[in-house]
């Protein structure tokens, strides 16, 4: 029988970017219904706008869970790669700047809570924060490939070095 | 044209929760800035739950909920331009602060 364990950390590190993805695309559709408010989109962007800080969450603790227990091998190989910067520059940011787009979600579904067919000041809002979600996100999105990448050439790095 | 202004002024949780999104964005920035420059207060993170992020977190989260919740309990009401332009404002803050730090320190 399989047994999972062994590639718990990768599962984990995957399950991270695939709901920070999810997050921005809910967070998208939010911004198109907003844009376009009526009665039957009240409705769905309302289903969506709570699906923003749900997947937000998932990142969060998949991501937190996976930073705090199996960056360390690979930060230390980052650091004494080509690319130290991807750790110094792009994963220090990153993490930080993961809260940004975290609290607006939480707050997402509190002003889509409002009748926005009506209420133009809590639509323009909803515009503007579900915009900042989904540009935060791909930064961050952008950050990660980074690190990854930083990683991965310092692996070669090594691999090349054993090889020699 | 006081019907245009109330529909133009956010209030109830949608105020005061806006409120307090724009005061954690510029709040956590300033917690990384000064965690990062001051190693004891990173230390004392790191000592309350394992991990100065996990900590960070948690405070930035309970520093929206309280926040949140204490204005709307105090039932504030906002311009919606102007906390419109103060969310906007704290998220280009907040990540160009970081993104800055990072590269410059």
């Amino acid at each position: 029988m399989l047994s999972l364990k062994p590639y718990i950390s990768d599962i984990v590190l995957f399950l991270h970017p695939t709901f920070g993805v999810l997050g921005t695309m809910a967070a998208l559709w939010v911004l198109v219904e907003a844009l376009n408010p009526g009665v039957a989109s009240q409705h769905r962007m309302r289903v969506a706008a709570i699906a923003v800080p749900a997947c937000f969450a998932l990142a969060w603790i998949f991501g937190g869970y996976w930073y705090v227990n199996y960056y360390y091998a690979d930060k230390a190989l980052i650091l004494g790669g080509p690319w130290p910067f991807a750790h110094d520059l792009f994963m220090e940011t990153k993490e930080h700047l993961f809260f940004i787009p975290a609290m607006l979600a939480l707050y997402l579904p509190v002003v889509c809570a409002r009748p926005l067919m009506s209420d133009r000041a809590a639509r323009r809002m909803v515009v503007a924060v579900a915009g900042l979600i989904i540009l935060n996100s791909l930064a961050i999105e952008g950050a990660g490939a980074v690190v990854n990448h930083g990683a991965k050439i310092a692996m070669s790095q090594v691999t090349k070095q054993g090889q020699e | 044209m006081p019907r245009q202004n109330q529909a133009e002024r956010l209030d109830g949780a949608a105020g005061a929760f806006g409120a307090a999104a724009a005061v954690v964005l510029v709040f956590n920035t300033a917690l990384a800035w000064l965690k990062d420059a001051w190693a004891p207060l990173n230390d004392g993170m790191a000592a309350l739950t394992g991990h100065h992020w996990i900590t960070h977190g948690l405070v930035d989260l309970a520093v929206f909920v309280l926040c949140g919740a204490l204005l709307w309990r105090r039932g504030a009401s906002f311009n919606g331009q102007y906390l419109l332009l103060a969310v906007v404002a704290a998220a280009l803050f907040g990540g160009g602060g970081l993104s800055l730090w990072f590269l410059l320190v």
